[in-house]
């Protein structure tokens, strides 16, 4: 992980290098460029990432399985996702859409009852608001990553600083999603997530 | 000393006029402009009477009593030395007379000396010659000449003794020796009346002058009074005013001078001076209060943005889901879609709303306000600072709490500021409540800001109200908020203080006058 956590450092000491070029020379990097650069680092974090995943489940499963049996096999039971927003709409859109994609959501509206939810169950694949009352998303993050660590968390921000970026990366967050976003693009990041779990995309 | 007028300040200017339409119409607009331009016309409509034209006329005064004065003394001691030169001619003449009776007394004792009273009386005789215009200028001419004439008779008397035996005619000369006595005696006897009355004249011109110097000097002390009293009634006592209007106008109450005499003078200009460069501080104030709200929506807006993603994002996967499902869904779920569509675009709108209102330039309006509405439309204003920074807000509101006097966008201004201060105090999170009440003389309603925050220190909570006095560095503030919340809060008639225990938190109290209670006839008619 220390190895994984240098290298995310290392990308996103660059981004905020770029940033701090940019304003040296009298101007911002516009929220496409800082996207750019983030999704940049963000792409290679999940490289990496993805490696050790599929490392990891061989050793989940034992290796007595190919890397194209393991998926097949875990395609066949349906990865559970946790949607927390304290926005209800937000999970009342989006659970149908991910059921319909295969996945057993469930949606919570309040930090508290979803951690006491997680402590009963581990879900595969959650998604959390990053600024929420009570606890925020980055809590959230740090308690799944302290409780299961191969659990995949998605974070929906209101807009990426380097800043939040970079410590949701060092967390462990496995990706971001900005809003306003539809239902099809949280589908698009859960499954990179289901996929880099080793199942296959559903989409 | 009497303090300089303050009509139309806002608290208690209009609560000499009733209100005729108790706040349901238009709420009466009272821009300090309109103020001040009556001040300066009520200024200098007076009659003009210049500080200079009254100390020319003090002069002037002056001037004409001591040469008045000098004048006098100079006729009257001329008069004195013509006088004191008749009795020197009179005493003379009536020396010579006397010489003259000598001789002739002699003369008729032992019939010697003719001659000399006769030269005695030549001599009298030429000395009402040459003294003639002088005797004549005091006595008059015919006394002048009534003396002449016994003088010419008296030296023709002798003069017919001359040549005469001494022991022949002893009958006429017996005539002659007794009209010379009478003539004799008349002639001394006038000479002594004509010098007691020109000294007794003397005398009386010389007491005149004296008087004239006793009345001079009295009016010389009375006009140094005079003086005095001027400086200090037309000179010191406007000046003091004008010093209390500038200690008043440091303290923050920019409302103009207003005469009080029935003249103006050169201290009307100065007053007039004084409320133009007021004008250009209202205005100035107005500028700041101005770039200080365009601050205040800067941080807004950056809790604006974030808050408004959400109704966007609702707004986003709703319709998203509706287009691309449309097919599968039922009526009763597209009914719930477009019910939520619809909800959350108000949500959208009414987040927008409190932001644009808040920044809309608006006309200072000046009406009784609750202070509790205004504190829930600043917190309505500041919900996403006050999510973001973890802050828990309380609020303490006293029941049956009297309305404030004031405008609503200022004092949202003001209150708006306090909390984005009290937040930016608690970076960790903490606790801001924020209490309103009555002060102890029902006069004022407080409203209590306290935080947990990390306190002032004892050597800034002097400078804290200065303009451009910063603690929170370049980045995060200019130094205006405070300053500019004092300026609104002193124009409103009200105060803000401040106490603070650095690490344990702060309380900004602000005071705001009550407003004046509506006459309860006109609240009747209203409700007639």
């Amino acid at each position: 992980m220390s190895d994984l956590k240098k290298k995310i450092e290392d990308w996103m000491v660059r981004v905020s290098f770029a940033e701090a070029d940019a304003a040296k020379e009298g101007y911002q990097l516009t929220g496409v460029e800082l996207d750019h650069k983030t999704s940049l680092a963000l792409d290679r974090v999940r490289i990496v990432r993805n490696e050790r995943a599929s490392r990891g489940t061989r050793a989940h499963e034992g290796g007595t399985m190919s890397e194209g049996e393991g998926s097949k096999g875990q395609a066949d039971e349906e990865l559970s996702v946790m949607i927390l927003d304290d926005e209800p709409i937000v999970g009342k859109r989006l659970k149908p859409a991910l059921e319909k994609s295969g996945f057993t959501v469930e949606v919570f509206e309040d930090p508290a009852l979803a951690l006491k939810r997680m402590a009963e169950k581990e879900f595969d694949i959650v998604v959390t608001d990053l600024r929420m009352e009570g606890l925020d998303g980055i809590q959230i993050l740090e308690h799944v990553m302290e409780h299961c660590e191969r659990t995949r968390v998605i974070l929906i921000t209101g807009y990426a600083t380097v800043e939040v970026a970079r410590e949701a990366l060092v967390k462990g967050a496995f990706d971001f999603i900005s809003k306003p976003f539809k239902p099809r693009d949280l589908q698009a990041v859960v499954n990179k997530a289901a996929l880099s779990l080793g199942h296959k995309a559903i989409l | 000393m009497a303090s300089v007028e303050s009509t139309g300040a806002p608290p208690n200017g209009t609560s000499a006029e009733p209100r005729t339409d108790a706040g349901s119409d238009a709420p009466e607009v009272s821009t300090l402009d309109a103020v001040s331009e009556e001040a300066q016309r009520a200024l200098l409509a007076r009659p003009s009477l210049s500080i200079r034209t009254r100390l020319g006329l003090g002069l002037l005064l002056w001037l004409v009593l001591s040469v008045g004065a000098n004048v006098a003394s100079i006729v009257l001691l001329n008069g004195v030395q013509a006088k004191l030169r008749i009795v020197g001619v009179v005493d003379r003449y009536s020396f010579e007379i006397q010489q003259a009776r000598r001789f002739e007394k002699n003369f008729f004792l032992y019939r010697t000396n003719l001659e000399d009273a006769l030269a005695q009386a030549r001599a009298a005789q030429d000395i009402l010659v040459q003294e003639d215009a002088t005797i004549s200028s005091v006595a008059g001419p015919r006394t002048v000449e009534a003396m002449r004439a016994r003088v010419v008779r008296y030296a023709s008397l002798l003069s017919g003794l001359q040549g005469s035996e001494p022991a022949a005619d002893t009958a006429l000369l017996r005539a002659v020796e007794a009209e010379l006595r009478v003539q004799g005696a008349e002639m001394v006897d006038e000479a002594a009346r004509l010098a007691t009355q020109e000294r007794s004249a003397a005398d009386a011109m010389l007491r005149t002058s004296q008087r004239i110097a006793v009345g001079f000097l009295v009016g010389l002390v009375l006009l140094v009074l005079l003086l005095g009293v001027f400086v200090a009634r037309q000179i010191l006592a406007p000046l003091d005013r004008i010093m209390m209007a500038t200690r008043r106008i440091a303290g923050g109450d920019l409302t103009p001078i207003t005469p009080r005499r029935r003249y103006h003078d050169e201290f009307s200009q100065l007053a007039a001076g004084i409320n133009h460069m007021l004008q250009e501080l209202v205005r100035r104030q107005e500028i700041l209060v101005q770039s200080h709200k365009l601050q205040a929506i800067g941080t807004l807006t950056a809790g604006v943005a974030h808050e408004l993603n959400n109704p966007i994002n609702n707004l986003m996967l709703t319709a998203a889901a509706l287009e691309e499902e449309y097919d599968e869904l039922d009526d009763s779920q597209r009914l719930e879609m477009a019910t939520d569509l619809v909800k959350e675009s108000e949500r959208a709108r009414d987040i927008v709303r409190n932001l644009l209102d808040f920044a809309r330039e608006s006309e200072v309006e000046v009406e009784p306000l609750d202070v509790e509405e205004i504190i829930t439309e600043t917190l309505q204003l500041a919900a996403n600072q006050v999510k973001l920074s973890k802050v828990k807000v309380k609020g303490e509101v006293e029941e049956n709490l009297p309305p404030v006097h004031g405008d609503r966008h200022q004092l949202t201004q003001v209150f708006l500021n306090l909390v984005l201060n009290a937040l930016d105090a608690m970076p960790g999170g903490g606790a801001l409540t924020i209490s309103v009440e009555k002060s102890a003389d029902r006069s004022c309603v407080n409203v209590r800001f306290t935080d947990t925050g990390v306190g002032i220190a004892a050597e800034h909570l002097k400078s804290i109200f200065a303009p451009f006095f910063s603690t929170k560095g370049r980045a995060k503030g200019t130094g205006l908020g405070l300053s500019v919340s004092l300026g609104i809060i002193k124009q409103h008639g009200g105060d803000i203080r401040v106490e603070s225990e650095p690490g344990a938190g702060t309380t900004f109290t602000v005071s705001l006058p009550v407003a004046p209670v509506p006459a309860p006839e006109r609240m009747d008619e209203v409700v007639a």
